[in-house]
């Protein structure tokens, strides 16, 4: 029995999935649209303060960086006469002024400027440690003040700390300063800062990079445009390597002047190089304390260790520093005056230059040139812009560029959640017929227009319902026509004898099996009175239903002629005569007719084109001549020509086989033929036995031989023992 | 009877929809409506876009905004269309059984 199949319920249906992931793909389609207009809108405003910012800082840039050049050099200058200390006081001061003097213009005539500054970058207390950028010197001009000044100190929590000298601005700090220690970017004057002063006014802080010198400004410009240059040929990358080289050295020796603490090794792959090297550092020693014997002593100890420090053809600057200090140790030695201190490896790395020695760092050429930026790097000049004044518009566009966002989202989300209506139509037409179709009405069909992938389902549910329906109507015919033929199956059996005849004397055994379920044998065992017994063995041609009615209408005959005459021939003639009138002419009866007297054994009997009988007697089996024409083949005057009347004379003990061709020409998988010689021999092996017996050996035999193979003619066989 | 959700709603939107293009564009040559436009483009913001905010630049400068506000009204249109077809025969179907 056929389980019942459970419907479920749509819960989170195809509808709701559709509207859920178009909202989601609108929202963030929104989002999207939404920043790039936010962007843009950002980018103006940020393009608008970098033209007017540049166009004020570059105004007072030169101003500020000769102060810087003047303060850091006064600085510096430690035995200046007062006459020209007192000219760099004042130039300084004349350079300020004109700073005040135009930033004050500036202010007047720009509400937006609220604040000037300038970061003195003194690397003296700043070091190769930016991070220190608190060692830095802060100087302010403000709208209130009308001239610079320098700011106090502030404590973590915001209060000033008085006689700081401006140092450590904490909005500055983490700003404009920081973005170019980290950026070796000239071309850029933006590092916004969103902060927020005691007043709640908000500004956005801006500044442009400040160098002593305006040769080093030109030098990271160019070292800009080298980073842009675009290699597209083997020529191109022959010269951007060069060119490469070229700008490390360039920052290497750079920093190496400037004196700080870069690590570098020296090439010396050569002998030559080795001793230009060891000369240099041993012409810097102060070796006058020394005797002969001694110098000697230190020009080979010097050797030997400079020799073992060198590894691949190269030595690293840190180990030459330990060597030179350890050797002067411990000969009591100094350096040459005019050497002490850096200078001294300055001059190092410049002799090594000089003589071809290469100097190969690990840096990369972009950490040398932001390091050598660092250190060129002499303040910031930069202001800070109410933002107000810049960010009004754009608060206003963000408000709109939001509304828009909302406004579209809204409608979106809206046909999201009508728009999977018109799929869901479809599917639900799709489903109801399909539901009308499983439970058993085939004959339905779904129209739907389109060429969607919908439509196609349609299509293919009508064929499937189609070919349900015709294999369904196939099914049925088929039911009906083996109801049909276990009908007849169940007539023709009927019409076979349903046991033996009881005659003393006489035993039997016989065996029919038609190959579909009506078939076209048939053999019959009829009392015909005064002791005679009459046995029939036919077999129509073909198989099935027709042969099956064509076999009744031949026992049919027999049984009414048998009752009127006992002349096998006549009987023959009559059912010929019968059969050729009104069956097909491709239908046609082999048929062995005899009456046997069961007191005197004789046989007396006819054939029409049937097997021949067999008679097994003393162990042996002998063919008894039949001869004849088929029943039905031809007219009656020809048929009389062909049949004879034959008499056998049958002993005790005898067997009488007759059969069907059935039984020899059954077939093996080899399509080996069964054939009249294993038969003979399988009646054979019964003989003695009941004939039953033999008959069920026989159907062994067979069946042992076909195997699997199916049967393929109907096959039908007795046996009758006398005595 | 039953209204077809799906030409109610495109019907809704072709009567809604060019009329009001009608008007942005007489709008965005000569002024002609400037305050029913100025109702339209109080709920339709344009990011900028606007046909009023526009009318001192060339006509150019108005197209996107004249775009902008008949797609709002296209859609608008559609979805009350919609709406408006899907409740009546909700209802018509409720009333009628």
């Amino acid at each position: 029995m056929a389980r019942k199949v459970a419907i479920r319920k749509v819960r989170f249906g195809i509808r709701l999935k559709i509207s859920i992931i178009m909202i989601l793909g609108i929202a963030f389609a929104s989002a999207l649209i939404g920043l790039a207009v936010y962007n843009q809108h950002e980018s103006k405003i940020k393009d608008t303060i970098l033209r007017l910012s540049g166009t004020i800082l570059k105004g007072a840039a030169e101003d500020a960086e000769q102060y810087l050049r003047l303060t850091q050099y006064l600085d510096k200058a430690k035995d200046l006469k007062p006459r020209q200390r007192a000219a760099v006081v004042k130039a300084i001061g004349e350079s300020q002024k004109s700073m005040a003097g135009y930033f004050s213009s500036i202010i007047k005539k720009e509400e937006i400027l609220d604040i000037a500054f300038l970061v003195d970058v003194d690397w003296r207390d700043v070091n190769v440690n930016w991070n220190r950028r608190d060692r830095a010197r802060y100087r302010y001009f403000s709208r209130q003040n009308g001239s610079f000044f320098e700011l106090d100190l502030y404590t973590s929590d915001g209060r000033p700390i008085r006689g700081s000298r401006g140092r450590d601005d904490a909005q500055l700090k983490p700003t404009v300063f920081s973005y170019y220690m980290q950026n070796m970017d000239t071309s850029s004057y933006l590092a916004f800062s969103e902060s927020r002063k005691n007043d709640g006014k908000k500004f956005v802080i801006v500044g442009i990079p400040l160098f002593s010198d305006r040769k080093d400004a030109a030098i990271y410009d160019g070292y800009r445009d080298f980073r842009r240059t675009r290699v597209m040929s083997g020529e191109d990358l022959k010269k951007f390597k060069a060119r490469r080289q070229e700008y490390r050295d360039l920052f290497l020796g750079r920093i190496v002047e400037r004196g700080s603490g870069v690590e570098y090794d020296l090439v010396v792959d050569t002998d030559r190089k080795k001793r230009l090297v060891l000369d240099n550092l041993i012409g810097a020693v102060d070796m006058k304390p020394l005797s002969y014997e001694k110098l000697a002593d230190f020009r080979k100890g010097f050797s030997d260790m400079f020799n073992e420090s060198v590894e691949g053809g190269r030595v690293p600057l840190f180990r030459l520093k330990i060597l030179l200090a350890s050797m002067m140790k411990d000969y009591g030695l100094a350096l040459k005056e005019p050497l002490a201190g850096e200078d001294l490896w300055k001059n190092v790395y410049r002799h090594a230059r000089r003589n071809s020695v290469s100097v190969e760092t690990l840096y990369g050429v972009d950490d040398l040139a932001l390091m050598s930026f660092r250190m060129d790097l002499s303040g910031v000049l930069g202001i800070f812009l109410l933002r107000d004044s810049f960010y009004a518009e754009m608060e206003k566009n963000r408000k709109d560029i939001l509304n828009l966002i909302l406004s579209i989202f809204l409608r979106a989300t809206i046909i999201a959640l009508f728009f999977p209506t018109f799929i869901i139509r479809n599917v639900a037409s799709l489903e109801e017929a399909a539901l009308d179709i499983g439970k058993g009405n085939l004959s339905r069909r779904i129209e739907m227009k389109g060429s969607d992938e919908l439509g196609r389902l349609a299509d293919i549910i009508n064929l499937m319902s189609a070919n349900l329906e015709k294999a369904q109507k196939e099914m049925l015919e088929k039911q009906r026509m083996k109801a049909e033929l276990n009908t007849a199956q169940q007539i023709q059996s009927a019409l076979l004898p349903d046991g033996f005849p009881d005659i003393r004397g006489l035993s039997f055994g016989a065996y029919y099996m038609a190959q579909t379920e009506s078939g076209g044998d048939y053999y019959d065992f009829i009392p015909m009175g005064e002791g005679r017994l009459g046995l029939a063995m036919a077999d129509v041609s073909g198989h099935g239903v027709a042969s099956g009615l064509v076999m009744a209408m031949t026992r049919t005959l027999l049984h009414i002629h048998c009752e009127k005459n006992g002349d096998t021939k006549k009987i023959l003639e009559m059912i010929n005569d019968y059969l050729y009138a009104n069956t097909a002419s491709n239908y046609f009866v082999t048929m062995f007719f005899g009456v046997l007297d069961v007191k005197s054994l004789q046989l007396r009997f006819s054939s029409a084109g049937h097997c021949h009988a067999l008679v097994m007697r003393n162990g042996r089996i002998q063919e008894v001549p039949a001869g004849g024409i088929a029943l039905g083949a031809v007219a009656t005057d020809s048929i009389s020509r062909l049949i004879e009347s034959k008499t056998l004379q049958l002993q005790k003990g005898d067997y009488f086989i007759q059969y069907t061709d059935g039984v020899y020409e059954s077939f093996n998988a080899a399509n080996e033929e069964y054939g009249l010689e294993r038969f003979h021999r399988a009646l054979l092996d019964g003989f003695g036995k009941d004939p039953q017996e033999i008959v069920n050996h026989v159907v062994r035999s067979v069946d042992a031989f076909t195997g699997r193979v199916p049967q393929h003619d109907d096959i039908t066989f007795f046996i009758i023992r006398a005595g | 009877m039953k209204l077809s959700i799906k030409w109610f709603s495109v019907t809704a939107l072709i009567i809604g929809t060019v009329p009001a293009a009608v008007l942005f564009t007489w709008c965005a040559m000569n002024g002609f409506g400037a305050e029913i436009v100025r109702l339209f483009e109080s709920v339709y913001p344009s990011g900028g876009f606007s046909i009023l905010e526009n009318m001192d630049k060339p006509v150019l400068n108005r197209v996107p905004g004249i775009i902008i506000n008949t797609c709002y009204m296209a859609v608008d249109t559609f979805i009350a269309g919609f709406s408006f077809s899907s409740l009546y025969n909700l209802f018509v179907s409720k009333l009628t059984k």
